[in-house]
């Protein structure tokens, strides 16, 4: 019965999400609903994330289909053959090599068609994980351009400045107002959240920092994290030493509706892994010139800078 | 409460052994009987570790600021929670489920059913048992050294999943390097006994047993002795590299070197060992199937060669769990195929399980219900690894509680529902009594409904996002995009209580039923495998004074040759020779040969 009832209280999604009690999950039942999520999903602010829901949604109704056959026939043939008196005897035989090869090509043809749907369409795999708003290495003019930064445990933003270009970083120059180490800081900006606008490409770069070690008095070797933003339907971890790439274009009309959204770190990443989480938001262009102070259309920055680990850094002062 | 079932392990081993009656006349037996009973009461003695960790941090999840009895939920956060999920899958991955199905069931079940006397390597089989224990023992080292408080403080315990991706596997306290060495260990007694599987079968079948006459078990456990020869030596090769990243100074996963090289490497063993860890229920759960259905199997050829199919394509698709790594997309392209592929021969096998009660004659005994739940539970495994073998909905679920549902689906319903199954089968052969009907359908009934209860709902959890290896979804500090998801939380947890409870139901109706439990006759479930033509248990060296001869196939249920609706594998019919070899149409080829 508790299933049920929370079964039913689900739709109370998207609503209260600054909730912090159990408790705020039934009284935010009570809220009107405003274009609920696909099942129990956050809503989808990404251009592709609807493609992502459609697909969970197709691959659902296939699998249920194959779930209500299978354990109904199961079940049925549990009752009508069972042990009873007066009939007990069963059926010789070793199999039919006819059926064999029928619900094998059935089965084969079923996968391919989910295959191959995840391969075509503006929401597949590879427009998504490749699909850079880039030419050649360079940066499309009008994209915006960020670069991110994990360390153990907290997110950085990193928004080029009005000179369009980003500052080198170095762990030497981290220090408590330079939390990244930027070369020159103030001509950056750094944010603990991650401020998008709406209905152009968004490019981010992803980096993963070291730790300070007292002990040692050195850096600890960066970890994995990942970065995931549930309302984009992207996941990318960050990997040490090897910066990678994703890109996503928010909807438009999202920034409208004011809400605040989360990046979470989806791979363990030590002690304060569940606490890594930053918040996320999608502005209009006039919100976004205030968070960041400068109009990001005036310069775009072309490339990221080639990136220097610690271990290189390290040797270039030795 | 896990911290005393946690100092357990080091010291209550033994006596473990003391009350069931192994130390002395047992426990350094080279009987491949006593070695697969050590390895079963082993098994199960870390079920309940491993089930202890388990509810901690279900507990923990449910009510993170909480107090129950004097115990305050907030000290199994942060590093301490991920010590728990750690060692609740490591213990339950390398120190339950492998030696349940390969160490216990391996060595009881392939001599019986081949008919041999005792495995090829009778020491190495010894040795491979003993080693374990003391793999437990350097895994838990730190609490040895340190305590477990003390222990928890200063890194003793490794907590970086049971994965211990570097370099956050670098950076960590000892415990990791203990891990490593543990792991190595376990590997290698892996490796003996799978040595000793594959030359047991390859070279001491009895006389007339073909390899189309042998039982879906024994095919079930010769393949994944080979997987565990192909795959273990690449995951030591990794954890070696692990340890000198460690402790000496190279830089496999480190600085210029590639931490995905780790990933590949684990996985490339990983991935197989999720097939050590399933194939030999299917096969048990086919032999069950068959019998208390008192029909033949259907389809036996497409099971065994489905069986080698998992295995061979199991060795291609590691990369399915490393989408999201970093790893180049282009790869995804290719692991998506292979692990779409990989989907048809499971599909293949459940198919043929239905196959099998169609018109059957089907007897609900507790081993029958067991290898039931198996199935039922597995087919839900398989589905649901569609939704994360498809690259973009993994985009949204990859490490989420999804793959949580998805693991325990496959790894508790299938697995250990085959673990379930084959005690209570063999209990008569293994105890010389039965294992209590009344109990034992208590047992399936509770653990049934309690894993559904909780496992099922983490679907729905995983599909709205939440992630995995999070030590608090609520309260200070934690992100808020899941809080009005706790109540699912709370759900799972008393859940989880229920199914707790339900194993130790399980232990005490285990010890009930082989003390007082009725005596086993020679074949009780009036099966047809070589097993069942000994006395239960059966003797030292099994067959005396002749190895027996087999003449036909383990699945002739109500062939019509016979009075009976069963018919031994060994037993010589006068009428007719030829047809009453009774391989059916598609072994008749081998019976002959």
């Amino acid at each position: 019965m508790a299933l049920v009832a929370m079964l039913l209280a689900v739709p109370a999604w998207a609503q209260e999400k600054s909730a912090d009690a159990p408790a705020a999950a039934a009284s935010a039942a009570g809220h009107e609903a405003e274009k609920p999520g696909l099942f129990w999903m956050p809503d989808a602010i990404s251009t592709y994330g609807e493609g992502v829901d459609d697909l969970f949604l197709l691959i659902f109704w296939i699998t249920g289909i194959a779930f209500v056959v299978v354990e109904g026939l199961m079940l049925w043939f549990l009752f009508r053959y069972r042990n009873r008196e007066g009939c007990d005897k069963a059926h010789y035989t070793h199999g039919n090599n006819k059926l064999e090869v029928s619900w094998s090509l059935a089965t084969v043809a079923v996968l391919a068609f989910i295959a191959y749907i995840q391969m075509v369409g503006d929401s597949s795999w590879l427009t998504i994980k490749t699909g850079y708003p880039e030419k050649d290495g360079v940066v499309q003019p009008g994209t915006f351009v960020v670069r991110v930064y994990g360390e153990q445990f907290a997110w950085h933003f990193n928004y080029p400045g009005k000179d369009g270009k980003f500052e080198d970083q170095r762990h030497s120059f981290k220090s408590s107002i330079n939390a990244i180490g930027l070369d020159e800081p103030a001509k950056d900006k750094v944010l603990p959240k991650l401020v998008v606008p709406e209905n152009v490409n968004i490019l981010i770069e992803l980096n993963s920092l070291g730790k300070y070690d007292a002990n040692t008095e050195s850096y600890t070797h960066p970890v994995l994290h990942s970065f995931f933003a549930p309302n984009l339907r992207l996941k990318q971890d960050l990997v040490p030493y090897h910066p990678g790439k994703i890109w996503f274009k928010i909807k438009q009309g999202t920034a409208r509706e004011g809400k605040k959204y989360e990046i979470v770190c989806a791979e363990l990443c030590g002690e304060g892994h569940s606490n890594m989480h930053a918040p996320f938001l999608v502005l209009s262009e006039e919100d976004l010139a205030k968070e960041l102070g400068y109009d990001w259309k005036t310069a775009v920055p072309e490339k990221f800078p080639e990136p220097v680990h610690y271990y290189q850094e390290q040797k270039e002062a030795e | 409460m896990t911290t005393e079932t946690k100092e357990n392990v080091a010291t209550e081993d033994h006596a473990e052994h003391h009350e069931m009656g192994f130390w002395g006349k047992y426990v350094f037996s080279r009987d491949h009987k006593a070695i697969g009973m050590q390895f079963m009461m082993t098994a199960l003695f870390m079920l309940f570790i491993g089930g202890g960790l388990a509810l901690t941090l279900r507990m923990r999840l449910a009510w993170p600021e909480a107090e129950f009895m004097g115990i305050d939920m907030k000290q199994f956060g942060g590093e301490t929670y991920n010590v728990l999920f750690s060692m609740h899958a490591t213990v339950m991955i390398f120190f339950v489920i492998i030696p349940f199905l390969v160490g216990a069931f391996g060595n009881f079940v392939i001599p019986l059913h081949i008919g041999a006397r005792d495995m090829a390597f009778p020491f190495l089989n010894g040795l491979s048992y003993w080693i374990m224990p003391l793999a437990g023992f350097v895994m838990f080292g730190g609490i040895l050294l340190e305590g477990v408080e003390a222990g928890l403080k200063s890194g003793a315990f490794a907590s970086g999943g049971w994965t211990s991706y570097p370099t956050l596997s670098v950076i960590a306290g000892y415990g990791q390097t203990l891990w490593c060495i543990s792991l190595i260990i376990v590997g290698t007694s892996s490796i003996m006994g799978a040595v000793n599987y594959v030359t047991t079968i390859v070279k001491m079948r009895a006389p007339g047993m073909t390899f189309g006459r042998m039982s879906l078990t024994v095919w079930s456990i010769f393949i994944t002795a080979i997987l565990i020869l192909f795959g273990t030596p690449v995951l030591t090769s990794a954890l070696i590299m692990l340890i000198l990243d460690r402790h000496f100074g190279t830089t496999f996963f480190t600085n210029d070197g590639q931490p995905l090289l780790y990933q590949h490497l684990f996985w490339f063993y990983s991935h197989p060992a999720v097939y050590i860890m399933i194939l030999p229920g299917m096969g048990i759960a086919s032999d069950i199937i068959s019998v208390f259905s008192r029909k033949p199997i259907f389809g036996y050829k497409a099971m065994a060669a489905a069986m080698a199919g998992i295995a061979g394509l199991g060795f291609i698709v590691w990369g399915h769990h490393m989408f999201q790594s970093g790893m180049n997309p282009y790869l995804g392209t290719y692991f998506m195929i292979a692990t779409m592929m990989i989907a048809l021969p499971s599909a293949v096998k459940s198919f043929n399980w239905l196959g099998t009660l169609w018109r059957g004659n089907i007897h609900f005994t507790t081993p029958m219900l067991n290898a039931l739940g198996f199935i039922s539970m597995f087919i839900i495994g398989g589905l649901s690894g569609i939704f994360m073998a498809a690259t973009t909905v993994d985009l949204m679920i990859h490490d989420t509680y999804f793959i949580v549902a998805h693991i325990h689906y496959v790894l508790f319903g299938g697995s250990l529902f085959g673990v379930f199954a084959g005690i209570t089968y063999w209990f008569p052969k293994m105890f010389g009594r039965m294992f209590s009907e009344t109990l034992g359908k208590i047992h399936f009934i509770l653990t049934f409904v309690g894993f559904n209860c909780v496992f099922f709902p983490m679907h729905i959890v995983g599909a709205a996002g939440l992630p995995r290896r999070y030590a608090a979804y609520v309260g200070e500090g934690a992100s808020k995009t899941w809080a009005h998801m706790q109540p699912y939380q709370q759900f799972m947890t008393v859940s989880a209580i229920v199914l707790g409870l339900a194993q130790v139901f399980f232990l005490i109706a285990l010890i009930y039923s082989a003390i007082w439990g009725k005596k086993a006759e020679k074949n009780p479930w009036k099966a047809n495998t070589l097993e069942w033509t000994l006395d239960s248990p059966p003797p030292h060296g099994n067959f005396h004074p002749d190895l027996p001869t087999v003449y036909r196939g383990p699945y002739e249920y109500n062939s019509g040759l016979v009075e009976e609706d069963y018919l031994p594998q060994d037993r010589l019919l006068e009428t007719s020779s030829a047809s009453a070899g009774g391989d059916g149409e598609d072994s008749s080829g081998e019976g002959t040969a």
